[in-house]
């Protein structure tokens, strides 16, 4: 019996490692043609590369502004990440603890963002007025009103769950609503603030539509939108566009390798509870 | 009163005046400049009522990416759920290497969906790509297509290609729902002497009626706004055929036509307030009777 069963479960492994070639193939594309000469990356296939042609990554760095567009996205990506914890978790706490009417009726419109488009034109519009156009200032803050929900949402099942009379001992021990918060509660919601770093992140990292739309300066640009405008260039050179791609994807997969628990805790959050 | 002391409102605030001001206020705008000529050629804008959204109906090129958004959404839902939900299936159970297939599944999700559009278009070269080396290699070379210089393939091919990025999603939603699932369920039903068949369909499905509720829902929503894989992908090509609401929108914005352009983020609005309405009302009322 129990050795039928291993057979079997031999047997499902196997296949789904071929399954999983599906996912690996095109990565390993991408590697191989990033070390091949022009001619031979023309076809991008699974051949092996005659010659190994590293120098494609100094090429790209060196005319790819690979450094700038990396401290754009860095610099994009952290603020946001910044912003939007600190502002939801405040949010979700207060919502979480003081169940006013009011404050249900706010959650309820928090969700609602996470359900319809952004009107990109008029968005455009508000933008001009507010003068952040074209702006990092502008470009941040809108990230940031468009991860809110999702975070607010993260956060507000995360509070539900600290004992209220915690709350009520710092209290006691004079503590106001302010200091309650920085210094008891939000110290305690550790796991959930490093989960919404990584995968609000990780989104603001690979998002290229906000730069598409609101940016037009290409100093401004991230990584993402620098590679697609490198792309745009050198639409024949394809080891040196899969060199680019590549240099974008190891930062990617460098943080989802080690932040793999986090992210999945994060995306899981609201399907557990149902 | 004390509550309201000890939580103040203030805490709200900042979040809220962000989400309002950047998102909410476009959005109600949206319903307003819908109904106007706004453009980029002049400073002046007048009302013109309802016209917008007349012509979005009456041009019958237009049907074509209101029925690809709607195809596009309903189509990549039903497989990104049911590939995920397999794929849970497989790797829930005692695998030796489930935790490294696990990450390797789910490693679509969290890259740059520009750059798998751009490695699809290799993927789906019709003369160099892979996937008629592929078809050709395991003798099916009559099956190799132009993926997506075909205009009525374009819109499927780039459908491969989402469900390709967000199986992994669904997978790792459905495998948290199945922890769920009491091991006593399965120890009744084995001593009833059920079928894995009957197992699936009487004890796990039932249980994962939430995971389920989940996933398509948030595969319905992605899948309307999608914009990103198509653009890389096709753009909307060859000439239009795989044009989807978002695209169309970008493209407006590009032409300065912003009263039509608006008007079409109103619609998508619409299109994803009834339908998320609507999957609540299924999934609430299905919920109920597994219950």
């Amino acid at each position: 019996m129990s050795r039928r069963f291993n057979m079997i479960n031999g047997i499902k492994e196997a296949l789904m490692w071929v399954l999983s070639l599906i996912i690996l193939v095109p990565v390993a594309m991408l590697i191989l043609n990033s070390v091949k000469n022009v001619t031979e990356s023309a076809v991008m296939s699974l051949k092996l590369p005659t010659e190994f042609h590293l120098e494609n990554f100094m090429t790209v760095f060196k005319d790819g502004n690979i450094i700038r567009s990396f401290g754009n996205s860095l610099l994009i990506s952290s603020f946001t990440s910044v912003i939007t914890i600190m502002t939801s978790s405040m949010a979700a706490f207060v919502m979480t603890r003081n169940r006013t009417r009011l404050n249900r009726y706010v959650y309820i419109l928090f969700l609602v963002g996470l359900i319809v488009p952004m009107n990109y034109i008029t968005t455009m519009k508000v933008l001009q007025m507010l003068h952040l156009i074209n702006t990092f200032t502008g470009i941040v803050l809108l990230y940031s009103a468009v991860f809110i929900p999702f975070t607010v949402f993260l956060f507000y099942g995360f509070v539900s769950g600290i004992p209220k009379e915690l709350d009520e001992s710092a209290v006691i021990d004079g503590c106001g609503g302010t200091s309650l918060f920085f210094r008891i509660i939000f110290p305690l919601m550790k796991p959930v603030s490093v989960t919404a770093l990584i995968i609000n992140f990780l989104n603001c990292w690979n998002d290229f539509v906000l730069p598409l739309y609101f940016l037009n300066s290409s100093s401004k640009w991230g990584m993402i939108m620098t590679m697609y405008n490198y792309f745009s260039q050198y639409i024949s050179s394809w080891n040196l566009v899969s060199a680019a791609m590549l240099i974008n994807l190891v930062p990617i997969l460098f943080v989802y390798v080690l932040g793999q628990k986090y992210i999945i805790s994060g995306m899981t959050a609201g399907a557990v509870k149902g | 009163m004390y509550a309201s002391k000890l939580y103040s409102w203030k805490f709200i605030l900042p979040a809220f005046l962000l989400f309002f001001g950047l998102f909410l206020v476009p959005n109600l705008m949206g319903f307003y400049y819908s109904l106007t000529n706004w453009n980029a050629m002049s400073d002046q804008v007048k009302f013109i009522g309802l016209d917008n959204f007349r012509e979005v109906f009456t041009d019958p090129s237009n049907f074509r990416f209101i029925y690809n958004t709607l195809m596009f959404a309903l189509v990549t839902s039903l497989f990104k759920a049911v590939i995920g939900l397999a794929l849970a299936l497989m790797l829930n159970e005692g695998m030796k290497s489930k935790n490294v297939l696990r990450t390797i599944f789910f490693m679509p999700v969290v890259i740059s969906n520009l750059i798998v559009g751009l490695i699809f278009q290799q993927i789906y070269n019709p003369d160099t790509g892979i996937l008629n080396e592929f078809l050709h290699a395991i003798g099916l070379g009559a099956l190799s297509q132009s993926w997506i210089g075909d205009p009525k393939l374009a819109i499927w091919s780039s459908m491969g290609v989402e469900i390709w990025k967000a199986a992994g999603f669904n997978m790792v939603i459905f495998l948290a729902g199945l922890q769920m699932v009491p091991k006593e369920m399965y120890e009744a039903a084995d001593i009833d002497g059920a079928n894995y068949w009957n197992k699936l369909m009487k004890v796990t499905i039932p249980f994962l009626i939430p995971s389920i509720t989940i996933n398509m829902m948030l595969n319905v929503i992605s899948g309307l706004k999608v914009f990103d894989v198509i653009f890389a992908l096709t753009n909307g090509g060859p000439g239009r055929a795989s044009e989807v609401i978002n695209l169309t929108i970008f493209n407006q914005f590009g032409l300065g036509t912003y009263g039509y352009g608006t008007a079409l983020g109103v619609l998508l609005f619409v299109f994803l307030a009834v339908i998320s309405v609507g999957l609540v009302k299924i999934f609430t009322r299905s919920e109920v009777n597994a219950g």
